[in-house]
């Protein structure tokens, strides 16, 4: 008999997760032994009655690596210890669940478990490996936000989204001399709206690493239109960006708005115009940068899970693909340093950011 | 008077150049002290009579970080080491014109120059900086051929060409059940090649560091290809070889250009594949000089913004006779002597590597 691989995905989805499970499903079929199933929608598919599994063969993968999203749909609230399941009546109650899926996964003769998933998911790939699972973590973050790897796949696509849309944002604001502001994913790294900022040309960027002034913007804006009124200025703010002063939670969802707001109260004469850029930066076909990664990712997951190196995680640094323990994967955010040459690189082009 | 850093941009042009240029501006831009002109077409702009100088302001760079190519004109022909001089009789001649240059450069009050350019391009600034001349290179090189540096600006644009190219093959490829072959840049290393064919999915990739085998290629298409059903995308790298066969190249026509002008490997691959029995129907695409065009991508856009900062640093410290280049996450500068001796091949043993032949890519070897 085969010896099985069950794929399961979990969180927020993002560009270049169907080339993981491609590179997964063709890496196992260059190998006589092994076999794939994919879990719909997270762990929903193991655990809920009836099963919801996919066999995943390389005739069903083909082509997936060009397409957003992923063919198995993904969820962030079907945490096995704490899972949703309703009761009689039609309440919602969490209960824990893990035994049954530990069941689950031998009855089905599952000899594996590779968890993609951002921060969130892999302290449960954690938990679940110190129970005794034979799990592989691959990571999977738009926000750059992993500490522990170089790069990670759905980040330069979202990156690319966003800058493509201040491309279209200068033209526009150009024409009208409006400020424009864009507001991009990052709810504590502002990762996407700093590499945005100095690929698409912005003057001001707003990061959740740097809490900003009203008047420090005011400041900037006014350098821009210095000459006859005439002038236009880019403002584009991750999504958790926030005063000085005030607490960073108050600010998720909006903050656009709210910085537009404060500066028709200072009675700053422009026209202010705002860009909610949402799920647009996770959707579509991923860059050749984040397929390449994905791809990468993927068939070292399956090496790892071959050797037998659960608990651990596939990441990339510098040129290589390296493993590392899922124990030193959890509870470390990758926040920009204040540091980091692209805030000197930022600031060498004389973007501001509030401060 | 201000001090004056004169920017040039030389070799082959690639997506991002301009982006270095306005991040040069920009940078000095922020001093009381600097200003910034531009060469036009290289050293050419120096050398001529009457000179091509233009001012480079914020106002002259404002947007072009998203146009290709550069606005300041380059070439691949002479320089001042070897500026052809035309004889009485027809022929060419070269001569060394870089002491007059250096000169030339001093009376127009120049502090400090900043060379964009490819390892040709940095072999010059090497032998400039040793007559005693202020300057700092940018690396620049679509192939990714470079040891100095982890990456270098439109080199992932050229990737992302040629991983779109290769998802419209695919499409035409199985509707019409056929081999279609791509040819894109990659002259003695194959990271364009290699990265796109892992991106886009192709079966076969054949690059310069791993010299493949008619027979072996056949085998492929002859598995995937049953009953006149299947198709097979082949991404293959102007530079590749067969084993023990030669590179296909011409000498370049164009006066002073030393460079082998290469290409045609789609054609003749597919020639061989039909002497050696290949029944499939194959078609060739040669991708040229689309990878040089268009738009820089995000990442190409990030990385030259940064080389151009960099760059203008150096000269505001009085750096000279080095290179910028990225070492994740910094970005550091190196001596042009060590950054020109090495060339940045594929390991058959990296990553890329591994990962191509994990999801059963062949090399045809």
């Amino acid at each position: 008999m085969k010896k099985r691989i069950l794929i399961v995905n979990s969180g927020g989805d993002c560009p270049g997760m169907n080339a993981v499970i491609r590179a997964i499903v063709k890496r196992a079929d260059n190998d006589a032994n092994w076999e794939v199933i994919g879990s719909v929608n997270s762990f929903d598919g193991i655990l809920k009655e009836p099963l919801e599994l996919l066999r995943l063969d390389e005739k069903r993968v083909r082509g997936i690596h060009f397409e957003g999203g992923t063919i198995l749909t993904t969820n962030n609230k079907r945490n096995p210890f704490n899972f949703p399941v309703k009761q009689e009546g039609g309440a919602i109650k969490n209960i824990d669940l893990s035994d049954k899926l530990f069941y689950n996964i031998r009855v089905l003769n599952f000899d594996a478990v590779i968890h993609i998933g951002g921060n969130e998911s892999h302290k449960i790939s954690y938990k679940l490996f110190k129970k005794g699972m034979n799990i592989v973590g691959v990571p999977k973050t738009i926000n750059n936000d992993l500490s522990v790897a170089d790069y990670t796949f759905g980040f330069q696509t979202a990156v690319q989204v966003a800058t493509e849309a201040v491309d279209k944002l200068v033209t526009t604001a150009n024409s009208h001399s409006r400020v424009l502001i864009l507001e991009v994913m990052g709810r504590d790294a502002g990762w996407i709206a700093l590499q945005a900022s100095i690929a698409g040309g912005a003057d001001i960027c707003l990061i959740p690493e740097i809490p900003f002034t009203m008047n420090k913007i005011v400041k900037k804006l006014n350098t821009r239109y210095a000459i006859n009124k005439r002038g236009f200025a880019i403002v584009v703010v991750a999504e958790g960006a926030f005063l000085k002063g005030e607490s960073p939670e108050i600010n998720h969802r909006g903050i656009a708005l709210k910085i537009a707001e404060r500066l028709k109260n200072l009675n700053f004469e422009a026209d202010i115009r705002e860009t909610i850029l949402g799920h647009l930066q996770r959707g579509g076909t991923p860059t050749a940068i984040d397929r390449i990664l994905a791809t990468e990712l993927g068939v070292k997951a399956f090496e790892l899970v071959k050797e037998k190196k659960f608990g651990t995680m596939a990441i990339h640094h510098k040129t290589e693909v390296l493993s590392i323990p899922l124990k030193e994967v959890i509870n470390k955010y990758n926040k920009v340093n204040l540091s980091h040459n692209l805030i000197k690189t930022a600031k060498g082009v004389g973007i501001s950011f509030g401060d | 008077m201000k001090k004056r850093a004169l920017v040039l941009t030389g070799g082959g042009d690639c997506p991002g150049l301009n982006a270095v240029i306005r991040g040069i501006v920009k940078r000095a831009a922020q001093t009381e002290d600097w200003e910034v002109v531009g060469s036009i077409q290289s050293f050419d702009g120096v050398l001529q009579e009457p000179t091509e100088i233009i001012d480079l302001t914020e106002k002259v760079v404002a947007g072009i970080h998203y146009q290709g190519g550069t606005i300041l004109g380059t070439t691949t022909k002479g320089g001042p080491l070897a500026w052809p001089v035309k004889e009485n009789d027809g022929t060419w001649s070269f001569v060394d014109r870089s002491d007059e240059m250096i000169q030339k450069l001093k009376n127009m009050g120049i502090n400090a120059v900043i060379n964009i350019g490819g390892d040709g391009s940095q072999r010059i600034s090497q032998t400039l900086f040793e007559k005693g001349l202020n300057i700092i290179g940018v690396p620049k090189t679509i192939d990714n051929d470079l040891s100095a540096t982890d990456y270098t600006f439109g080199y992932q644009t050229a990737v992302q060409i040629a991983t779109e190219a290769v998802d419209r093959l695919v499409t035409t490829a199985s509707s019409h059940n056929r081999v279609i072959i791509l040819e894109v840049m990659g002259r003695d290393a194959g990271w364009i090649a290699l990265s796109s064919a892992i991106a886009g999915g192709a079966e076969i990739c054949l690059i310069p560091e791993i010299p493949y085998e008619i027979p072996k290629i056949l085998e492929v298409i002859n598995r995937r290809i049953i009953d006149g059903k299947g198709h097979v995308i082949i991404v293959v790298s102007e530079g590749a070889k067969q084993k023990g066969g030669e590179v296909l190249s011409a000498k370049s026509d164009e006066i002073g250009n030393e460079n082998l002008k290469l290409g045609g490997i789609a054609n003749k691959l597919l020639h061989d594949l039909k002497n050696a029995g290949c029944k499939a129907d194959m078609r060739e695409t040669v991708l040229g000089h689309l990878q040089r065009g268009g738009v820089p991508i995000a990442f190409d856009r990030v990385l030259a913004t940064q080389f151009g900062v960099k760059a203008m640093e150096l000269a505001i410290d009085e750096v000279f006779g080095k290179m910028v280049a990225y070492n994740h996450p910094d970005v550091i500068s190196v001596p042009f002597l060590e950054a020109i001796s090495k060339y940045h091949y594929i390991n058959p043993q990296s990553a890329l590597v591994k990962t191509a032949k994990g999801i059963g890519m062949s090399f045809g070897d």
